[in-house]
C-alpha cells in the first residue's frame, strides 16, 4: 500500500523533472526549423545555434525568467521565405514581429496554437491565401495587424470573438466578403480595411451572405 | 659521394636541413656546370629557397638520373624528362603555374617506381590525368595527396599499373565510390583516400579492395552503411582509420580476430551498442584506439588484462562508468589518454597516477571522477596537456611537471592556496575557475607570466592584491622589464573572487589582451589612463560590481576591438564624454567577429545583464554579443547624442546614474539594439519618437525620470504595453499608461477609444436594423395573412422568384461596377 500511495507524488516528481527540458529545447528547434528555411541575406539569425540548451540568448529571441520563448522581434529584417508551421510551437509566444519583411506563402493554421500571443505583427510581407480561421483561438491578442500583404478571401468571422482585440490592420490587401461587425470589430475604424477591392462594407446579417463577392 | 668503382660523383646531397637551418636560398642559379657531373644518379636539392624560378632546362640531361628529390624546394615550374628515372620527389612544389604539367606526367619515363606529388597546387579532375595511358606498370609509390584533384576515381586510372604498392590520393576533393578496378591491384598495400568527399557504404567500399591491403586511411569522407562481419577476413590490415564518417550499426566482434592491427580508429562516426572483451581477443598489436564520439559502451570484466599495450587511447564519449576502468592499469606506455564524458562516477584510483607516469596528453574532464589530487605531478615529466575539468577532485593545486603547456583543473573542489611555485616554466593555459581556491595570488605568477596565455582563477575565493610584478622586493624584475611581463596574454578571467587593490599595473605590458574579466571584486581607484592604449587588442572589458572610481577615461575609446564595455556597479562620477562613446567595432552593424581569443573550452563564458535578465554567453558565442552597460554609477550630464552611432550595439544600460538631459533623438541610429535601459536618471522632455524605429528592440525601461508627454505609440514602440516600463515619470500619458493626453493630437488609438469608434458602431447597426425592418415588413405580412397565401400562392412564389432575380442580377452588376472601380 505504502508504494501505491507514493505514486502520485513520484508521478508529479516525474512531470516536474521532464516539462522544463521539453519545453526549452523544443522551442529552439522550432525556431530553427523555421530558420532552415529562411533565406537571412543580412545574416540577422546568424547566432541561432540549434546547440545551445535553449534559444535564449539567441538575438532576436526573448524569453521569460522560465527560459520559455516569448518574443520574436525579426521587423524589417531582410528576411524571406515562408513561415513555417513550426511557429506553432512556440506555446509561450506573446510577440511575434517579423513586419517590413519578404516572408512568403500562406499564413500557418498553427498559428492559431499561440494562446498566449499579444501581438501578431505579419504587415508588409507578401504573405498570401487566406487569414486562418484558427486566428479566432487566439483569445489573447490585443494587436493584429497583417496589412501590406497579398491575403485573400474573407475576414474570418472567428475573429469576432477576440474579446481582447484592440487593435486590427488589414488594409491593402485583396480581402473580400463583408467586415463583422460584432465583437471588437464594433469599435475599428474604417481605415483598418481599406484598399481592399472586393471587401464590401460591413457585414448585413441576414440578407447578403457574409461572404458576398468572394 | 663518389663511386667506388669508377670515381664519378654519383650522389649529391644539397638538402636543407629545416630543423638546424632556415630554408637558405641558393641566390644564383643553379649553376650549368653541375652538367659536368654526367654519371650523378642521386641529387638531393630538397628545401631549398630556388626563389620560385623556374627549373632549368639543362636538368633534362643527367642521363644516369635515377633519383631526385625536389620537395620543398621553392621551385616555380615543371621539369624535362630524364629518362632514367626511377625516384622523383617534388612534393610540395607549386606547380599551378605549369600549364603542361598534365602532358609531362604522360612523358615520365616508364623506369619510374616512385612518385610523389603531393601539395603541388594540381588542380584538374582525376580522369584527365593520363596516368592509366601511359606506361607507369612499374610504379609502386603514387602520391597525389594534398592537391585540388577533382571528380570520382575513374575506372580506368589504375589499369596498368599493377606493380603499385602505396596510393596516396588524401586531401583532394574526390567524391563518389571507388572502382571495382581497384580490386585487381593486387599488390597494394597502402590505400590513403582520407579528407575527400569518398561516400557510399563502408561494406561495398571494403569489397573493392584487395585482400592483402595492410593499411586503409578513410578518415573525413561521407561513408554509411555497417562495418561488414567479415572484416575479420582482413587479416592483413594494420592499419585502418575510418574516423568522421557517417557510419551507422554495432562494430562486428570479428574486429578482435584482426591480429596485426596497430591502429584502428573509428571516432566521430554513429556507431552503437557494446564493445565487449571478444573484440579484442588478438589485437595484440594494437597500440592506438580511437573509439571517441559514437554511441558505444564498453562493457568489459572488471578483471579483464586486455592482451594489448596501447600508447593512444581515447574513449571520450564511450560510456566507461561507473567504475573507473581498471583495464587502464595494465596499460603502462599510454602517451594519450582520453576518457572525457565517459558516465564515469568513481575515485581516481591510486595506481592512475603511476600507470600514466609516460603521458603526454590527458583528458578525464566532463565525468564524476572524485578523490585527492597528489602533492605533485612533476613525476609526469612528459606530460604537455592535462584536462580535468568538470569532476569531483579535492586537494589543493599540485606541483606541475616542467614542461607542461595546458592545466585545466576548472569546476572540481580543488581548494587552498595557490603554491608559491607551480613548478613549470611553460605553461600557457592555466585554467582553474570554479573552484574553492583561496589566499593570495603569489608574486610567483610573474614567471609564469612569460608565457601564459590564458589565466582564468574566475569564481574561488582569492583575496589580496595582485603582485606588482616589475618592482617586487628582490628586484628580479628591472622595472624596464615590465614590457615582457603578460605580453603573451591573451585571456585574464578574476570574476568572483575579493581581490582587491587598484587596477593591476602589470596588465600595462598585456599588449595582446582581448578577454579581461575583474567583475565582482573588491578592486578601487581610477580606471587607468593607459588601458585604452597599452592594451589595444581588449574585445571584453567587464569589471562591473567592484569600487572603481573617477571619471570613465576617454582614452578608452581608442580601443578599436571593444565589443563589451562593462563598468556597471561601481563608483564612477563624471559626465559620459561625446567622445568616450565612439567604440568602433561597436558602430559596424555585423561585427567583423574577432577571433583571435581562443576560448579554450565549452565552459569559457561571460555573463551580460541584457532584457532585464542575466544571460550566459558561451564559448564561441561571446562573439556575436555588443553591449555597453555604465549603470550603476554616479554619472552625470546629458546622453551624448553621439550614442547614435553605435549601431552595432545590442545592449545599452545607463540605468541608476544621475543623468539629465533629453533622449537624444538620435537614438534610432542604434539599430541593432535589443535591450535599451534608461531608467533611475533624471532624463526629461518627450521621448523622442525616433525610438519607434528600433525594430529590434525587446526590453525597453524607461521608468523613474522626469519624462514628458505623449508616449509614442508607432513602429515597435506599439509592442511595449507593460505599462511598469514607463513608472515614475507623472507627466507621460497615453497609452499603455492610463493617463489621457489632453493635447489636440489624435492618433488611431484615440480614435478607437472615444466618441467616433461609438458612432461607427451605432451606424452599423441602424444601418442592419432598417433592413431586417424592411425585410420583414413584406414577407412577415406574406407569411401571416393566410388567405392571401393560400390564394395568391403561385402568385406569390413567383413575385419572390422576381424579387430574388431581379436582387441577385441587381447585386452581381452592382459587385461588377465596384470591381471596375
Amino acid at each position: 500500500m505504502a508504494s501505491l500511495s507514493l505514486l502520485p507524488f513520484s508521478f508529479v516528481l516525474f512531470l516536474l523533472a521532464a516539462s522544463p527540458v521539453i519545453s526549452t529545447n523544443s522551442e529552439g528547434e522550432a525556431l530553427h526549423a523555421l530558420r532552415t528555411k529562411l533565406s537571412d541575406p543580412t545574416n540577422v539569425l546568424q547566432s541561432w545555434d540549434p546547440t545551445l540548451v535553449n534559444p535564449c540568448t539567441w538575438f532576436h529571441v526573448t524569453c521569460d525568467d522560465r527560459n520559455r520563448v516569448i518574443r520574436l522581434d525579426l521587423g524589417n529584417s531582410n528576411i524571406s521565405g515562408p513561415l513555417g508551421p513550426e511557429l506553432g510551437r512556440l506555446q509561450h509566444l506573446q510577440y511575434l514581429e517579423l513586419y517590413r519583411n519578404n516572408f512568403e506563402g500562406k499564413i500557418p493554421e498553427e498559428l492559431g496554437n499561440l494562446k498566449n500571443l499579444i501581438s501578431m505583427d505579419l504587415y508588409g510581407n507578401h504573405l498570401q491565401g487566406q487569414i486562418p480561421k484558427s486566428f479566432g483561438k487566439l483569445k489573447s491578442l490585443r494587436f493584429l495587424r497583417l496589412n501590406n500583404n497579398k491575403l485573400k478571401g474573407s475576414i474570418p468571422r472567428e475573429l469576432a470573438s477576440l474579446s481582447n482585440l484592440k487593435v486590427i490592420d488589414l488594409s491593402n490587401n485583396d480581402l473580400c466578403g463583408t467586415i463583422p461587425i460584432d465583437g471588437p470589430f464594433s469599435t475599428f475604424p474604417p481605415q483598418s480595411f481599406e484598399n481592399n477591392s472586393r471587401l464590401n462594407g460591413p457585414e448585413l446579417q441576414g440578407l447578403v451572405p457574409y461572404d458576398f463577392g468572394c | 659521394m663518389c663511386s667506388n668503382k669508377t670515381g664519378h660523383v654519383v650522389k649529391l646531397d644539397l638538402r636543407v636541413d629545416h630543423d638546424r637551418l632556415l630554408p637558405f636560398s641558393m641566390s644564383s642559379d643553379i649553376s650549368p656546370s653541375l652538367l659536368a657531373l654526367e654519371h650523378l644518379n642521386y641529387l638531393d636539392l630538397s628545401y631549398n629557397d630556388f626563389g620560385g624560378r623556374q627549373i632549368p632546362k639543362f636538368m633534362g640531361s643527367f642521363k644516369n638520373l635515377k633519383y631526385l628529390n625536389l620537395s620543398n624546394a621553392n621551385f616555380g615550374a615543371w621539369l624535362p624528362r630524364l629518362s632514367s628515372l626511377k625516384h622523383l620527389d617534388m612534393s610540395y612544389v607549386n606547380l599551378s603555374a605549369a600549364v603542361d604539367w598534365v602532358q609531362a606526367l604522360s612523358m615520365l619515363p616508364t623506369s619510374l617506381r616512385v612518385l610523389h606529388l603531393s601539395g603541388c597546387s594540381l588542380n584538374a579532375t582525376l580522369a584527365s590525368l593520363p596516368l592509366y595511358s601511359s606506361n607507369l606498370t612499374t610504379l609502386v609509390t603514387l602520391d597525389l595527396e594534398y592537391n585540388d584533384f577533382q571528380g570520382p576515381i575513374p575506372n580506368g586510372l589504375l589499369g596498368n599499373m599493377t606493380s603499385l604498392k602505396e596510393l596516396q590520393l588524401g586531401g583532394n576533393d574526390l567524391v563518389g565510390m571507388i572502382p571495382k578496378t581497384m580490386k585487381n591491384l593486387h599488390k597494394l598495400k597502402v590505400l590513403d583516400l582520407g579528407w575527400n568527399q569518398i561516400s557510399g557504404d563502408i561494406a561495398e567500399l571494403m569489397e573493392r579492395l584487395p585482400h592483402k591491403i595492410q593499411s586503409l586511411y578513410l578518415m573525413v569522407n561521407n561513408l554509411n552503411g555497417s562495418l561488414p562481419t567479415w572484416i575479420e577476413n582482413m587479416t592483413s590490415l594494420s592499419t585502418l582509420d575510418l574516423g568522421y564518417n557517417s557510419l551507422t550499426g554495432s562494430i562486428p566482434s570479428g574486429m578482435g580476430k584482426l591480429t596485426n592491427l596497430s591502429y584502428l580508429d573509428l571516432s566521430s562516426n554513429q556507431l552503437i551498442g557494446m564493445i565487449l572483451e571478444d573484440y579484442f581477443t588478438s589485437l595484440t598489436r594494437l597500440e592506438m584506439l580511437d573509439l571517441s564520439n559514437n554511441s558505444l559502451t564498453m562493457g568489459v570484466h572488471p578483471n579483464w588484462i586486455p592482451p594489448f599495450r596501447l600508447k593512444e587511447v581515447d574513449l571520450s564519449y564511450c560510456k566507461m562508468g561507473p567504475h573507473f576502468p581498471t583495464w587502464i592499469q595494465s596499460q603502462t606506455n599510454i602517451t594519450f589518454l582520453g576518457m572525457s564524458s565517459a558516465v564515469i562516477i568513481d575515485r581516481l584510483p591510486d595506481w592512475f597516477w603511476n600507470v600514466i607516469s609516460q603521458v603526454e596528453y590527458l583528458d578525464l574532464s566532463l565525468n564524476q571522477i572524485s578523490g585527492v589530487l597528489p602533492m605533485t605531478l612533476e613525476f609526469l615529466s612528459t606530460a604537455d596537456s592535462i584536462i580535468l575539468h568538470s569532476n569531483q577532485l579535492k586537494g589543493r593545486l599540485p606541483k606541475l611537471p616542467m614542461g607542461l603547456r595546458y592545466l585545466d583543473l576548472s569546476r572540481n573542489y580543488i581548494s587552498g592556496p595557490l603554491p608559491l611555485y607551480l613548478g613549470t616554466i611553460e605553461l600557457k593555459y592555466l585554467l582553474l575557475s570554479n573552484n574553492l581556491i583561496s589566499g593570495t595570488i603569489p608574486s610567483s605568477l610573474c614567471d609564469q607570466l612569460q608565457s601564459l596565455e590564458a589565466l582564468d582563477l574566475s569564481n574561488n575565493h582569492l583575496s589580496g592584491q595582485l603582485p606588482e610584478c616589475w618592482t617586487s622586493g628582490n628586484s628580479f624584475r628591472a622595472k624596464s622589464d615590465w614590457r615582457d611581463v603578460g605580453s603573451n596574454l591573451t585571456i585574464i578571467h578574476f570574476r568572483n573572487n575579493r581581490l582587491s587593490g587598484k587596477f593591476p599595473l602589470f596588465f600595462r605590458g598585456c599588449q595582446y589582451l582581448s578577454f579581461l574579466d575583474l567583475s565582482y571584486n573588491n578592486f578601487t581607484g581610477n580606471l587607468p589612463i593607459w588601458i585604452g592604449t597599452r592594451l589595444p587588442n581588449l574585445v571584453f572589458l567587464l569589471l562591473k560590481s567592484n569600487m572603481f572610481s573617477g571619471h570613465i577615461p576617454i582614452k578608452l575609446s581608442k580601443l578599436d576591438h571593444l565589443q563589451i564595455l562593462d563598468l556597471a556597479h561601481n563608483n564612477l562620477s563624471g559626465t559620459i564624454a561625446p567622445s568616450l562613446v565612439n567604440f568602433k567595432a561597436m558602430t559596424l552593424i555585423s561585427p567583423s567577429i574577432f577571433n583571435d581569443i581562443d576560448y579554450y573550452n565549452d565552459f569559457f563564458s561571460l555573463f551580460v545583464i541584457t532584457k532585464g535578465q542575466i544571460l550566459e554567453y558561451q564559448s564561441d558565442k561571446i562573439f556575436f554579443i555588443l553591449s555597453l552597460d555604465l549603470s550603476g554609477n554616479s554619472l552625470t550630464g546629458e546622453i551624448p547624442k553621439q550614442v547614435g552611432a553605435l549601431a552595432g550595439l545590442k545592449n545599452l544600460n545607463l540605468s541608476a546614474n544621475r543623468l539629465t538631459g533629453n533622449i537624444p533623438e538620435t537614438m534610432n541610429g542604434l539599430r541593432s539594439l535589443e535591450s535599451l535601459d534608461l531608467s533611475n536618471n533624471e532624463l526629461f522632455g518627450e521621448i523622442p519618437s525616433t525610438l519607434s524605429a528600433l525594430t529590434f528592440l525587446s526590453h525597453l525601461n524607461l521608468s523613474y525620470n522626469n519624462l514628458s508627454g505623449r508616449i509614442p505609440t508607432e513602429g515597435q514602440l506599439e509592442t511595449f504595453d507593460d505599462p511598469t516600463i514607463y513608472i515614475g515619470n507623472s507627466n507621460l500619458c497615453g497609452p499603455p499608461t492610463s493617463k489621457n493626453c489632453s493635447g489636440n493630437q489624435t492618433t488611431m488609438s484615440d480614435l478607437l477609444e472615444h466618441e467616433d469608434g461609438y458612432n461607427m458602431s451605432s451606424l452599423y447597426f441602424s444601418m442592419g436594423l432598417g433592413f431586417a425592418v424592411g425585410f420583414w415588413v413584406i414577407f412577415g405580412t406574406l407569411l401571416f395573412k393566410r388567405t392571401w397565401r393560400t390564394t395568391y400562392f403561385l402568385l406569390v412564389d413567383d413575385i419572390c422568384d422576381r424579387i430574388y432575380v431581379f436582387m441577385v442580377l441587381k447585386l452581381v452588376r452592382l459587385n461588377a461596377r465596384i470591381k471596375k472601380k
